[in-house]
Order: C-alpha cells, then sequence, then structure tokens
C-alpha cells in the first residue's frame, strides 16, 4: 500500500507492521504524533500492543528494555529534552542487552529552547551503546525501524537502536510511502526470541543489572558492548540483502550519490540531504565534478566504506548539523580519523557547521561549501573549521529579535558582521 | 511537470491543510510528491507558511522554498508584509490570489485570482477554514490534477480531520466551485527565470556575554507586537445597546477591553486578535462582527 505519509506516521506504521507487543509513551515536540497514533490504533484494537503513558522519558526507556527482556517486541520514541532526560537508562538498557527500538525525532537542545532540527540530541548519545540508523527520507523512517529490530534482534547482536528523524523537515513532511504487507514484513522479521525470557521458567532464575564492583568484569562486559555494535555492521549487510529480495528497495550503510569520477564529495546526514543533493545535481550541470557520501549508520561507525568512498577524492566538505562547543562538531573527527590512514586521501577535508535549530540552508550553500572545499584542496590549506554555514538574511533577523528583546538599537547596529 | 508551490495564509484559514490537499490531489494523479507545513506561532492570524514540492520523476530538495514556481497567497493583506510572500518567486511564474479583484499589476507574473472567502462565507459560514476551495483553485490554476482527484483529496483530509459528512459535503461543494470557474495557467517551468535571492553567508562576530546570553530585557515586549494585525474579524460594541454590565471586560483573555470611569468598554485595536470570546459571551448580543477589513 502506497500512501501519502509524514515521517512521524511511518514511524507509527514502522511500529505497527512490526507487530510490536509493548509501546512505551512519554510526549514531546516533534515528536508526539507518533505515540498518539500508536495509541489510538491500540485503542481502536488495530494493534495488539500494550501501550503505557509515562511520567516520564526516564521511566519509558527503561520500561522498554524491561519490555524486551520479557521477549516483548518494544519501541518507544522521543525528542531531544527528552532523550537527555533519559541519558541513565540509555546506557541501561544497552547494558542490559535489550534490542528495543527507539525513534528520536532530531530537535536542537536548550537553552536556548527550540523545536527545530539539529543533532545535538542523537550524536550525544553516541557512546550509549545504541545502533544508529539516521533517515533522509520518510520512507527510510520506516524502512529503518525494520531493520533496527532485524539487526538489534539477532542473537549475535542484541543492542538497542536508535533511528533518527529530522524535525519538522522530515517528521512534519508528507511523501509517498510504501507501507509493506503483512505477509512480506514476517518473511524478513521474524518473532523475537530473547534468551532467558524474565517471566519464562528459565528466566525466573536470572537476576539482571548486578553491579560489578570491579573493573576487570566492567571492562568485560562493556568491550563485549563495543564487539556487538561492530558485529552489527556485518549483520546490516546480510539483513539488507534480505531486505532488497523481499521489499525490492536498496540499503547500504553509507549512500553513494554522484560520486563516480567525483574530485569533490560533500558528506552528509539525515534529511538535509535532500538539499546538498539537489545542490550536488545542479553543480553537476554546471560542469562541476560533484558528488556526495551521506551516513545512513552512525553506530558502529562505516570508517572502512567511508574511506573507501573518500580516499579517490581530492577535495571533502563535512556539512554537519551540531555544535561542540570549544571544538565544532561530533562527527568531523571520525572522519578525518576514517581518511588518515590511508595512503591515498583527499588534500582537504573541510568542517562546516549549519541548519541548527533548523536554520535554512539552500542550494547557494552548497554551492559555497564545494568551492571552498576546491579551493582548499588546490591551495594545500584547510581553514579552520568550522566554518559557520550563516545566512546573511538570518543575521539581519537576527538584529531585529535581539532589539525587541531589550537591547539598545545603536548597540545591535554597532554589531558587524566578520 | 516540475512544480515548487510556496503557500501564504493566515492561522484559521487552513494553510496547511490546503498544502495537504494539493499534495494528495498530485499524489493520485502519480506525481511525485512532497508537502510540509513551515509551524510558527500556532495561532488565529498568524502568518502561516507550507509547501508542496510535484514532479514527475522524483522531487529534488526539502525544506523552505527560496523560488518557487508559483505563490498562493490565501490573505491579500499578506502582500503588505516585508519580505514580501512573493519574495523569490521565478519571473514567469504565477501568483493565485483569494481575492474579489486582481490588483497584482506585476507582469513579471501571471496570476490567477478568484473570490474564494465570499463563497466560503456562504457554503460554510463566516470565518470557516477555506482550505479545500483554495487547494481545489491551486490545482486548476496550475493545472496539476482533474476534478476527480481534487475531489477526492478533499475527501480524504476532511475525513482525516474527522469533519462531520454534511461539512465534508460543503467544503466538497466549494472545492467544486473553485475548480469550476478559474482559468488554467500552466507554468512552464523550464523557461522561468531564477531571481536572484542569493544571501551571501557571513561569519558572526564575537559578542561579549553580557549581550549574547539569550534574555530578553525588555519586558512586556509583547505590546511591541501589536497583535492586532493577526485578526480576520473584528468585535463591534453597538453603545446604544450595551448595558455596561463589564462581562466583555472580564472575558477577554487577552486584556484588550478597558472600561472608563463610566464601565464603558472599549477595545484596544491593536491588540485584539479578534478571537471573539466577547461577541459569544455578551449576554445582550451588543457586539457585532465585521470582516478584518471593516472597521477597526
Amino acid at each position: 500500500m502506497r500512501r501519502m505519509l509524514t515521517g512521524n506516521s511511518a514511524a507509527a506504521w514502522g511500529a505497527r507492521v512490526s507487530d510490536v507487543d509493548y509501546v512505551a509513551a512519554y510526549p514531546i515536540t516533534p515528536q508526539s504524533e507518533i505515540v498518539e497514533t500508536l495509541s489510538n490504533w491500540v485503542a481502536e484494537g488495530l494493534m495488539k500492543a500494550r501501550f503505557v503513558n509515562f511520567e516520564s522519558e526516564h521511566s519509558m526507556i527503561t520500561a522498554a528494555g524491561a519490555a524486551a527482556l520479557t521477549g516483548a517486541r518494544a519501541f518507544t520514541a522521543t525528542s531531544s529534552q527528552g532523550l537527555f532526560y533519559a541519558f541513565e537508562a540509555l546506557y541501561t538498557v544497552s547494558g542490559w542487552r535489550a534490542p528495543i527500538v527507539l525513534v528520536n525525532v532530531a530537535r536542537g537542545v536548550g537553552m536556548p529552547m527550540v523545536l527545530q532540527v539539529e543533532h545535538g540530541d542523537v550524536l550525544a548519545a553516541r557512546d550509549s551503546g545504541f545502533i544508529q540508523l539516521h533517515a533522509e527520507t520518510c520512507q527510510e523512517v520506516l524502512d529503518f525501524i525494520l531493520m533496527g529490530y532485524r539487526i538489534g534482534e539477532d542473537h549475535g547482536v542484541l543492542l538497542p537502536v536508535i533511528v533518527n528523524m529530522d524535525g519538522f523537515v522530515l517528521s512534519f513532511t508528507r511523501e509517498p510511502v510504501e507501507i509493506p504487507e503483512k505477509e512480506l514484513v514476517e518473511q524478513f522479521l521474524p518473532p523475537f526470541s530473547y534468551p532467558r525470557p524474565l517471566g519464562s521458567d528459565e528466566g525466573s532464575m536470572v537476576a539482571y543489572a548486578p553491579t560489578v564492583t570491579e573493573g576487570a568484569p566492567y571492562t568485560f562486559f562493556k568491550y563485549q558492548l563495543h564487539m556487538a555494535a561492530l558485529r552489527a555492521r556485518q549483520v546490516f549487510g546480510e539483513a539488507a540483502k534480505d531486505f532488497r529480495k523481499i521489499f525490492g528497495r536498496e540499503h547500504d550503510v553509507i549512500e553513494r550519490f554522484m560520486m563516480d569520477d567525483a574530485e569533490c564529495a560533500v558528506v552528509c546526514s539525515n534529511s538535509y540531504s535532500s538539499i546538498i543533493r539537489a545542490g550536488v545535481e545542479r553543480l553537476r550541470q554546471a560542469g562541476l565534478k560533484v558528488g556526495m557520501v551521506r551516513l545512513k549508520m552512525i553506530r558502529p561507525f562505516p570508517s572502512d566504506e567511508l574511506r573507501e568512498a573518500l580516499s579517490p577524492v581530492e577535495a571533502v566538505a563535512v556539512f554537519e548539523q551540531n555544535i561542540s562547543p570549544g571544538k565544532g562538531s561530533a562527527l568531523y573527527p571520525e572522519i578525518v580519523e576514517a581518511l588518515y590512514h590511508s595512503t591515498e586521501r583527499p588534500s582537504a577535508i573541510v568542517s562546516f557547521v549549519g541548519g541548527l535549530g533548523g536554520a535554512n540552508i539552500g542550494e547557494e550553500e552548497v554551492d559555497y561549501m564545494v568551492r571552498v572545499a576546491l579551493d582548499a584542496a588546490r591551495k594545500g590549506r584547510t581553514p579552520k573549521g568550522p566554518i559557520l554555514v550563516f545566512r546573511e538574511d538570518d543575521w539581519m533577523k537576527l538584529k531585529d529579535y535581539l532589539k525587541i528583546a531589550g537591547i539598545p538599537a545603536e548597540v545591535v547596529e554597532a554589531m558587524h558582521h566578520v | 511537470m516540475r512544480l515548487r508551490i510556496r503557500f501564504h495564509g493566515r492561522g484559521g484559514q487552513g494553510i496547511k491543510t490546503t498544502g495537504r490537499i494539493v499534495g494528495t490531489a498530485a499524489f493520485l494523479e502519480g506525481y511525485a510528491v512532497q508537502d510540509s507545513p513551515m509551524y510558527g506561532p500556532e495561532r488565529r492570524g498568524a502568518h502561516v507558511i507550507s509547501f508542496v514540492r510535484i514532479s514527475e520523476d522524483g522531487v529534488g530538495g526539502r525544506g523552505y522554498i527560496f523560488d518557487p514556481d508559483a505563490v498562493v497567497v490565501a490573505d491579500t493583506s499578506l502582500l503588505s508584509l516585508q519580505p514580501s510572500p512573493l519574495q523569490g518567486l521565478r519571473e514567469g511564474g504565477v501568483v493565485v490570489l483569494n481575492s474579489h479583484r486582481n490588483f497584482l499589476q506585476d507582469n513579471r507574473y501571471a496570476s490567477v485570482t478568484y473570490d474564494v472567502s465570499s463563497s466560503a462565507s456562504k457554503l460554510l459560514g463566516m470565518r470557516s477554514a477555506i482550505s479545500s476551495g483554495v487547494a481545489a483553485l491551486t490545482c486548476k490554476a496550475l493545472g496539476i490534477a482533474r476534478w476527480s482527484s481534487v475531489e477526492e483529496a478533499v475527501r480524504q483530509e476532511m475525513a482525516e480531520l474527522g469533519l462531520r459528512q454534511e461539512l465534508v459535503e460543503a467544503n466538497i461543494r466549494l472545492a467544486e466551485e473553485c475548480y469550476t470557474n478559474p482559468p488554467t495557467i500552466r507554468p512552464s517551468t523550464e523557461s522561468l527565470r531564477p531571481q536572484h535571492v542569493k544571501s551571501r553567508l557571513v561569519e558572526l562576530p564575537y559578542v561579549s556575554p553580557s549581550l549574547s546570553t539569550a534574555m530578553i530585557l525588555n519586558l512586556g515586549n509583547t505590546v511591541l507586537k501589536q497583535t492586532g494585525a493577526w485578526r480576520s474579524a473584528t468585535p463591534l460594541i453597538d453603545y446604544a445597546k450595551c448595558t455596561r454590565c463589564m462581562v466583555c471586560f472580564v472575558y477577554c483573555p487577552d486584556s484588550c477591553i478597558s472600561l472608563d470611569e463610566n464601565l464603558t468598554p472599549k477595545i484596544d485595536y491593536d491588540n485584539c486578535k479578534g478571537c471573539l470570546v466577547c461577541f459569544t459571551e455578551c449576554p445582550i448580543k451588543a457586539i457585532n462582527l465585521a470582516e478584518a477589513g471593516g472597521i477597526a
């Protein structure tokens, strides 16, 4: 069935066709539509699942993890401040090896409070032991939920999964989405079985979550998380092969767009990739050899695939929607590290930060990033990053806002951009 | 066909639903479609924008449309805003207006004008959402969809909103009227020349923390906001009937009604948002309505 769905409804459909048993909920903009939809479906009997409203995200994630330990397929969703409120619980459920799927609808993190997209929330969770899949389209939101359960529930992995979609730009945007038939989903996603599930005869003899008090057992269990996450890379490959066979859609840990013969690549992730894709197409029409590499999986980090895709390229522009005060951005160091040990590597890798809190970027900004990166490669000198992508029309707007907030007009007028 | 449309209207007109109806109609015609609203202040009368991208072979881009092929303006009072809703519209593009007359004298654009609001007042009552009408007008003016698809799209989106059957049928009649009468001007998007709306990028200066911490120094600054501009209908007190009972003064949620020494209520039209609570609550019906342009 092909229908126009928002990213949020695509997420709800993802949970529904995955036949989840347990939905743990707490509302937050821009995620609420997901749990509202699921709550309606459960109430109408369209989904056979237990729907529970919690008093906070902390309890919500803990309960979803606990449900998974009983052998129930558990789903939950949050965003930004909600994810941070649950932060401790993220490490708890990954340590429990509870393979839940958590949809994060990316949103900037206060203060100041904002509702629109950036990846400061989801990337802060990159060391929590969750697998992370990041979606560009509403279809990918649905597909990654299916992929997420398949990978996380694999008995060689047993890790929780975050599926990320961008707030507003994807969560409230409608696109045609193919909702797969139940029979096909059953072929792809076998029923969930947890080893020694709580509540079973076997499980009733297990005590989870002991304190270990010493470094050696702590290290052992933590390092297992790392190795399980690396194994998820392989399992992704197997799952993607089945996915293509059953649903006819292609998924890889990175996407290469117009990368054959590319001299410059823009590296990006999530929904703004659609803007970058359009910008890259326009530059190709103008004769520039430009391509795009999109990160679809952030954890485990696809270092090998990135190295393979970017080694032959002269110039790389990394565009990120997050900021790490005092450093720059979260993913740039990881991308540079992936390329550093390669004998053949780009002459310049330039870091750009923009689109914070939903700030607009257009195709001209893609143009700009590509030209700066190509120029840096030609001169053999990489400008100190991150270069902030901030539009002059936004600067003018900002000055008006500062005046309304009571900063004296002459002080505001004396502020000049560089 | 490759069309990128930007819709401008006011909160309460149904601009989000307008985008969805056009999106669904184009989807039913087999196009690749993307539709999205831009959320700002979710308040009646506030400026609301939504977007629809339509193409035969996959939609390019996402988010804000800076250089649309067509702009739909559901409330012509928005045309006086700076920046104008027409900003970035490509030369040769189409403006679709909800208005009783075409006062847009700009030969860079083609335009289609139809008075959706009057038809909606007759069919749905005053101050109702006009999404089905504006969407049908857009589909016809830009040659996006046949009537059968528009009708189906209105039904689907109205069902999504959970509207009563008679209201759905009234919306279908409104859509039909707004579809049947106006002409089609399909913009030939290949020949459209983009306007140069390029925004430079700037580098931010370092500003002292005493000025660059998010804070509001000017407390009570909402009075600067003149929320009266959001009003789509205006309450008018009939002083011959008014008994000075003070009910309107008590009920006004924004303290826009004050009393003078004789307890005569006065409405502050600079800030009255036109919520019409006073109109509803007045026990002797001494408050009348004027459409926004009537008096203020």
